[in-house]
């Protein structure tokens, strides 16, 4: 009875209904084939309208219907069930679960296409997996999980996009970026201005058979991005509040941070210096190096004296230690103004622990035939240093309308307002005084970051400011040797670098069926993303002060429209036979402008406009640049009884970047699959699915800078006159750089749904690669752009899907995904062939030799052949010549440019990808995701700098491992001497390279779901608490190398990624 | 129903009719660029401007300075780790960024490429003002880059490589040969007769070369070629007939920081938006800026000891920190870089001189005593514009207008060239470079040898 009445309660509430006068009220329960259970919330669908309802939170439900109506049945997790109402009033209906779930629909070029018949390469990620990561990016959540991807992060600001690379670098000098579509209409704007809580899913399309279509832009890969739709049935109301804590993950290297052992290294540096460079004997080198450590950097000191040392005594003792009766802090009288110096720890000084608030709301439900999908969104978020903050508005509105039979529309509109605060603009600029997170990982841990009264608390100005020491002798008159005058922790503090604007993207539709098995679908996307951005270098301390501040405007304004018709004509033959073939015709356009100009002597902070400023920097200017593209496309498809299946499709394309003669390129694809389970004469019971693929084609890559095909001349102020100069040489003839990709691999799901993958081959082959062409510089240009050089990338990707178990109140699952490929040059031009290594032809490029035959990245240096044990000086080893220059022999030298540059490897990594595991066990669920990456080699840059003794810089951090260098009295160490002024100790070379190999703990997650029996009395459908944590760990070669920044094997620690992010959220359906 | 589809396909198909045609904003193409007179004006502008480009190491920072860094009275009261000292130091390699190499190369692309479009000009007398000042152009930018990467005919050197000439406008397959030494000096003069010859452009026209620049540049080449006689008649013409004045005892002081003054014939425009900002000579020879350009303690001693002559205070004494500033490098000081008038930061903006009158007396002097001609007459002359009660003498030696050079060229960017071309070791305190020494001359860019298929050859030494 009880159960009864809570069943008609939740039918009022929660069953949405339309009644035709010749209806029938259907009734009946609707339960999972597998377990019995019942299915709460399955949607119900009048098959041919949009009439529909849903199970109440038992499975039960009631629909009025046309007797001879059609019933769809569907659930997330099971396969939709058709059921023929056939006048009887009651049926009950088992759901078989979906074992295909992850990959239902795959969302393709112009369409989507269902996993069965998809015969190219493509992978989904759904928003289940995207709501996991705490990122206003919403790219960020493909790390780890689509074999093929290669995902780096140099910049861990708020706002920061990764850069992706997918399956390996495809050019030298166009970009390697992919093509982002977003509902269909390729996106222009910035990641972060969409929401994240707004996706339905992002497909990866990898393949040449799924990207052809994309033919202008999609020799990238292309990522497809899906906003969510109502579903039919009821309006659900979903709330999502986090509120987190952001803190540094980034780990630091292994450097000195205690004052006095940094003055004892210090100290060493000058008495190794004295005896074994001076010829002093070892008391003389003991007295000089005593007197002049805390003494001016002429002499090679640190300037600055932050401990107290009793009178008549040395910091410094004749045993080379720290003077035990030194204490740390120093009180000083300068120019009758007392002073407390004190060393400082600048990391604590720098980073700070920051919060995280983010709330989304979303509506979505359908009405007639109408469905509507509302959302809206806030995020808040500080960043973990002074002076950076964001906050984003967002809101979207998606509605789909059935109009008549023929006809549907809709239209699905986003807005975000955003305001971002970037106080430290130089991130990843070592040498920049302006970058905070250089300062703070390469000022010795001797140097006060504050002025300090003689009580020792924090001096203030006379405007409120907290007084840094800038190392220019405001502090006691002491001078700082590194970065002097500067000191970037007030600078970002009181420095602006703001960009605040607002951006909408829109997309609609028109979708028109006719003649029976024609749709004419008209697709316009429209994108406006206005910034206004500001930038203040403060008129008190640094740099700028001198000229009373500065401030400077611009506003920029990015503008898209995609306008595409295509027409589908789908037809069954013979019941065997179907074909889709699909016409289209694509239009992009997108413009920019800018407008900017900037001002010097600022009244105030405060006043944060150009008015506010009077001396004009004769700096205002205006821009505009204009990208368009059009294509032609066709494509086909065919199938045999769902189980072969053929495609073929081909773009004709033009680009606005070419000359008017050769901007048309003509790309294509074939693909074709095979589902080998559905041959009659196939019967392996454990085998649910198993495919068989193969795909070729070409793509272009037009992804350089515009006008790059005419010579250019720039107007110039010439002293008040107008000058014109020569700006670039163009070459006409440049065009498309094609990329041919194969594609071949399996498709497996095994065990009834139990484990799932796949596994590809792939061949991507760049030719006629967009390539800078350098030129004699006495030419007068650097270079143009020229079509010349085959790259290609090759190797395998396999993923798999475990539900390793599933009882009733358990679950676990499990994925992994690795992916292996190789890189190399197959051509270059012979005029960049200057140079011969090891039977290799090619040009030297910084650290790298860029040679046919040879990866692209591929390191060229000395190779480091260990300390000379006789005087500590680093070896590195060098070719003996024989008289017609031929290489008879090796030996070693301590000169460093006597050393030999040797191929030296490269970064691509033997093996990277992706595992995570999930748990549900009753109402809890915990999952857990890693990244990794096997092989390959990084440029340990930050390592090389903290083991250079000082020199050319003084009072910069020391790794401990220099504590350990060689010395007369440790003559058997494998770390040179060290010595002050010694040149080249850290020169370059294979000793600074190091496997780029890491485990990255990336997020994990635990969540609760307080049962429905309780919530649904509350008229809930659910709630779900959770804890998230973002960027937990990781583990690389050394401790602080972070071989994740960069696809070229270089490392930076001077700047601030990843952040760590715990959050603790609410989820509210109801 | 089938009408109103046919409608709406039409109305979406036509929506995507606008042109794939697109032009740049801030830029013209080539072909509209130069298509009149006027724009030939504006591509000279053009060229001057490039030439100054990049701040760093170019004709108006450091290297407006090289002969004096590297000169027998230079001093370094800093080390600021900056590129004045690195030149100072011969530590200069092949793998520097040398922006002089790239911009005045790309200038004369830009005047190459002018003449190109000028030749095909209609109004052909109107346009050879301009063809004029374009020869002349090229012919410094390259004297420029033969002073610094090559060594000086006179010299004595045994390196006989000269510049890669950019004669025309070169095709994209160009690959750079450097000349010899005296086809380059041949292409320089000849490129100055080439402007003068017109017998145009002969009025006063401050930041452009004209005929007066054209001449006088010739004789400075002549003297460093060897062709004493010419470089007599050459020097000799712009004195007499020039209409540039010698700056006077009255009023040498005060001259530096005026633009287009009595004496300069030729100097690079810098303005407060368009400097080279720290890397100005002006801010290395500040106390307070990067300190890299003094001049030595026994330079100051030696030209202040007669405080008749007016080019005494043109150095300052600034050896003790006011209040014991640590910010202040202490030493002594260059004083011709006191800013542009009006220029918001003085130790950025000053124009760069390139040519005075008073070296034509200078020229003369050193030609006339090389061809056995009186030469105490032209430093008479200037002397007595520089010493109060100056006695004129009867007779004037080598060293007496080397000495004469130092005291009125210094900071000016020429002292260690006069001493190299005359056979003659730079010696400053414990450095001595003779002619003969590789680093008299700079290095070859790399990247310009690497690109030349070892057609291009680096200076020995390097």
């Amino acid at each position: 009875m009880t159960r009864l009445k809570l069943f008609l309660a939740v039918l009022a509430l929660a069953v949405y209904s339309v009644a035709y006068a010749q209806d029938l009220t259907v009734t009946g329960t609707v339960t999972d084939s597998s377990t019995g259970e019942p299915v709460p919330f399955a949607a119900i669908q009048l098959k041919g309208t949009m009439v529909g309802g849903m199970t109440d939170a038992d499975g039960l439900y009631s629909i009025s219907v046309p007797a001879d109506g059609v019933l769809i049945f569907s659930s997330v997790g099971y396969k939709d069930t058709e059921v023929e109402v056939a006048s009887k009033a009651v049926h009950d209906v088992l759901l078989a679960p979906d074992t295909e779930m992850i990959e239902e629909t795959i969302v393709v070029a112009f369409g989507t296409a269902t996993k069965e018949s998809f015969t190219g390469s493509a992978t989904v990620v759904k928003s289940s997996d995207i709501q996991k990561t705490q990122s206003s990016d919403v790219t960020r959540a493909l790390e780890g999980m689509v074999a093929g991807v290669q995902m780096t992060t140099s910049s861990g600001s708020l706002g920061s996009s990764p850069s992706i690379m997918i399956r390996g670098v495809s050019s030298i000098n166009a970009g390697t970026a992919p093509l982002y579509v977003v509902d269909g209409v390729p996106f222009n704007g910035d990641m972060n201005n969409l929401n994240s809580a707004d996706i339905e899913s992002m497909t990866v399309l990898k393949d040449a058979a799924s990207n052809a279509l994309y033919g202008a832009r999609g020799a990238n890969g292309v990522i497809m991005i899906t906003t969510k739709k109502a579903k039919l049935g009821e309006a659900k109301v979903s709330v999502d509040a986090k509120w987190g804590i952001n803190t540094k993950a980034l780990k630091s290297y292994d450097y000195i941070t205690d004052a006095g052992l940094y003055y004892e290294t210090h100290y060493n540096a000058l008495y190794n210096y004295y005896r074994l460079e001076k010829g002093m004997s070892n008391e003389d080198a003991n007295v000089l190096a005593a007197a002049n450590v805390t003494g001016a950097a002429a002499d090679g000191g640190l300037g600055y004296l932050t401990f107290t040392v009793p009178e008549g005594q040395n910091l410094i003792g004749s045993n080379g230690k720290l003077n035990p009766y030194a204490t740390p802090g120093r009180l000083v009288n300068y120019m009758g103004e007392q002073f407390w110096l004190q060393p400082d720890n600048w990391m604590d000084e720098t980073y700070k622990t920051s919060l995280r608030q983010e709330y989304n709301v979303n509506v979505a439900g359908t009405t007639g035939n109408a469905q509507i999908f509302a959302s809206f969104g806030y995020l808040n978020n500080q960043a973990i240093v002074d002076g950076s903050d964001m906050y984003r508005y967002t809101a979207r509105i998606r509605t789909d309308y059935q109009a008549k039979e023929w006809l549907k529309i809709g239209m699905n509109m986003g807005y975000t307002n955003f305001n971002w605060n970037n106080g430290n603009s130089d991130e990843g600029s070592s040498g920049s005084v302006g970058n905070i997170f250089g300062f703070a990982t390469m000022v010795a841990p001797i140097y006060p970051v504050y002025l300090r009264n003689g009580d020792r608390s924090i001096k203030y100005d006379q405007y409120g400011n907290k007084r840094y020491d800038f190392g220019d002798g405001s502090n006691a008159g002491l001078s700082r040797p590194i970065s002097g005058n500067a000191n970037a922790l007030q600078t970002v503090t009181l420095d602006t670098n703001n960009s605040e604007g607002n951006a909408i993207n829109g997309t609609g539709y028109v979708e028109v069926k006719f003649l029976k098995d024609f749709t004419f679908t008209f697709n316009a996307g429209v994108g406006v993303d206005e910034t206004r951005s500001t930038s203040i270098n403060n008129m008190y301390y640094g740099q700028f002060a001198p000229n009373g501040g500065i401030i400077s405007k611009v506003h920029g304004r990015s503008f898209y429209l995609n306008l595409q018709q295509l027409l589908n004509w789908d037809r069954t033959f013979a019941d065997d036979h179907h074909v889709t073939v699909l016409l289209g015709h694509e239009w992009y356009k997108s413009t920019g402008v800018s407008l900017g100009a900037s001002k010097s002597k600022m009244f105030s902070l405060d006043n944060t406009e150009l008015g506010g400023a009077v001396i004009d920097g004769q700096t205002a200017s205006s821009g505009r640049s204009d990208y368009n593209n059009e294509g032609y496309f066709l494509r086909a498809q065919y199938d045999f009884r769902n189980k072969i299946f053929a495609s073929a499709s081909f773009r004709r394309d033009a680009s606005s970047r070419f000359h008017p003669d050769h901007r048309w390129g003509n790309f294509w694809s074939l693909g074709g699959g095979w589902l080998i389970n559905q041959e009659p004469w196939f019967n392996v019971r454990w085998v649910d699915m198993l495919k068989i693929k193969a795909s070729i084609g070409s793509q272009g890559n037009d992804n350089i800078a515009d006008y790059l095909y005419t010579d250019m001349y720039s107007i110039t102020n010439s002293d008040g006159e107008i000058g014109i100069k020569r700006g670039s040489i163009g070459n006409p003839d440049i065009t498309w750089e094609t990329n041919t990709n194969f594609n071949a691999g399996f498709d497996f799901d095994l065990f009834r749904g139990r484990l799932s993958g796949s596994v590809e081959y792939f061949y991507r082959l760049t030719s006629d690669m967009l390539y800078f062409v350098t030129i004699p510089i006495s030419y007068g240009f650097s270079g143009y752009y020229d079509n010349i050089g085959d790259m290609r990338n090759s190797g395998i990707e396999f993923a798999v899907n475990g539900a390793i178990m599933d009882r009733k109140n358990f679950r676990w699952d499990a994925y992994m995904n690795f992916t292996h490929y190789t890189n190399k040059i197959i051509m270059l031009p012979d005029t960049h062939k200057n140079r011969e290594i090891d039977g290799y032809f090619g040009y030297a490029s910084g650290n790298k030799f860029v040679a046919e035959g040879l990866p692209l990245n591929t390191f060229l240096m000395p190779k480091y052949a260990g300390v000379d044990k006789t005087n500590g000086l680093p070896m590195w080893y060098k070719d003996i010549l024989g008289d017609d220059g031929e290489v008879i022999g090796t030996t070693m030298t301590s000169e460093y440019s006597e050393a030999t540059e040797y191929l030296c490897d490269d970064p691509t990594p033997t093996l990277y990808g992706g595992f995570g595991t999930s748990f549900s066990f009753y109402n809890f669920d915990i999952s857990a995701a890693f990244t990794y990456s096997i092989g390959g080699l990084a440029y340990d840059s930050g390592y090389a700098s903290y083991m250079s003794p000082p020199g050319g810089t003084v009072g910069s951090n020391f790794h401990k491992d220099v504590l350990k260098a060689w010395t007369p009295e440790n003559k058997d160490s494998d770390v040179p001497r060290f010595v002050y002024q010694d040149q080249n100790i850290n020169a370059s070379s294979d000793r600074f390279l190091v496997p780029a190999s890491y485990l990255n703990f990336q997020n994990a997650q635990i969540g609760y779901t307080i049962p429905s029996k309780i919530t649904s009395r509350i008229k809930v459908d659910r709630i779900r608490v959770y804890v998230a944590c973002d960027n937990i760990w990781y583990w690389s070669y050394r401790h602080g190398l972070d071989p994740r920044s960069s696809f070229s094997g270089g490392t930076n620690h001077a700047s601030n990624s990843p952040v760590r992010t715990i959050t603790g959220g609410i989820n509210i359906t109801f | 129903m089938k009408k109103s589809i046919y409608m709406l396909a039409c109305l979406t198909v036509a929506a995507a009719c606008e042109a794939l045609d697109q032009a740049p904003s801030t830029s013209v193409t080539t072909d509209t660029a130069i298509t009149g007179v006027e724009d030939l004006a504006n591509a000279v502008n053009g060229a001057y401007y490039v030439a100054t480009y990049g701040t760093m190491l170019t004709v108006a920072s450091e290297m407006s300075i090289y002969a004096d860094l590297v000169g027998p009275d230079s001093y370094q009261p800093a080390s600021s780790g900056q590129n004045a000292s690195r030149l100072a130091g011969f530590s200069m390699t092949a793998n520097d960024t040398y922006n002089a190499y790239y911009y005045l190369y790309a200038a004369i692309a830009s005047v190459n490429s002018a003449l190109e479009k000028a030749a095909l000009l209609e109004d052909q007398e109107a346009v050879a003002p301009y063809v004029a000042e374009l020869y002349a152009m090229r012919g410094l930018f390259h004297f420029h880059l033969a002073t610094y990467f090559a060594p000086i005919p006179t010299s004595g050197s045994e390196n006989q490589f000269g510049l890669v000439l950019a004669d025309k406008v070169f095709d994209i397959d160009y690959v750079g040969k450097r000349a010899s030494l005296a086809d380059t000096y041949a292409f320089i003069i000849g490129d100055f007769t080439k402007a003068v010859e017109t017998g145009l452009n002969k009025d006063r026209n401050t930041g452009h070369l004209n005929y007066w620049a054209a001449l006088a540049l010739r004789a400075r080449a002549n003297l460093y070629a060897g062709n004493y006689a010419a470089a007599l008649d050459d020097a000799e013409e712009v004195l007499e007939t020039s209409p540039y004045r010698l700056y006077t005892i009255d009023n040498y002081t005060k001259v530096w920081s005026q633009e287009g003054a009595d004496e300069v014939i030729m100097e690079y425009l810098q303005t407060d938006t368009y400097n080279a900002q720290r890397y100005a000579p002006g801010y290395y020879a500040s106390p307070r800026g990067y300190s890299e350009y003094g001049v030595s303690p026994e330079f100051y001693s030696w030209i202040t000891s007669d405080p008749s002559d007016v080019r005494s205070k043109m150095v300052a004494d600034y050896s003790v920190a006011p209040g014991g500033d640590p910010d202040y490098n202490a030493g002594y000081y260059p004083l011709k870089f006191p800013g542009n008038a009006g220029a918001s930061v003085p130790a950025y903006v000053n124009n760069i001189k390139v040519l005075r009158l008073s070296e034509m007396l200078l020229v003369a002097a050193e030609a006339a005593l090389k061809t056995g001609e009186d030469a105490d007459s032209y430093v008479n002359a200037l002397r007595r514009n520089r010493i109060v009660g100056y006695e004129d003498v009867a007779t004037v030696t080598l060293e007496d207008i080397l000495n004469e050079r130092r005291k009125e060229f210094f900071a000016e960017g020429q002292i260690a060239f006069d001493f190299w071309r005359n056979g003659l070791e730079v010696a400053n305190g414990s450095l001595v470079t003779g002619p003969q020494d590789y680093r008299t001359v700079l290095p070859f860019p790399k990247e310009e040898i690497d690109l030349a298929k070892g057609l291009l050859m680096q200076n020995p030494g390097y």
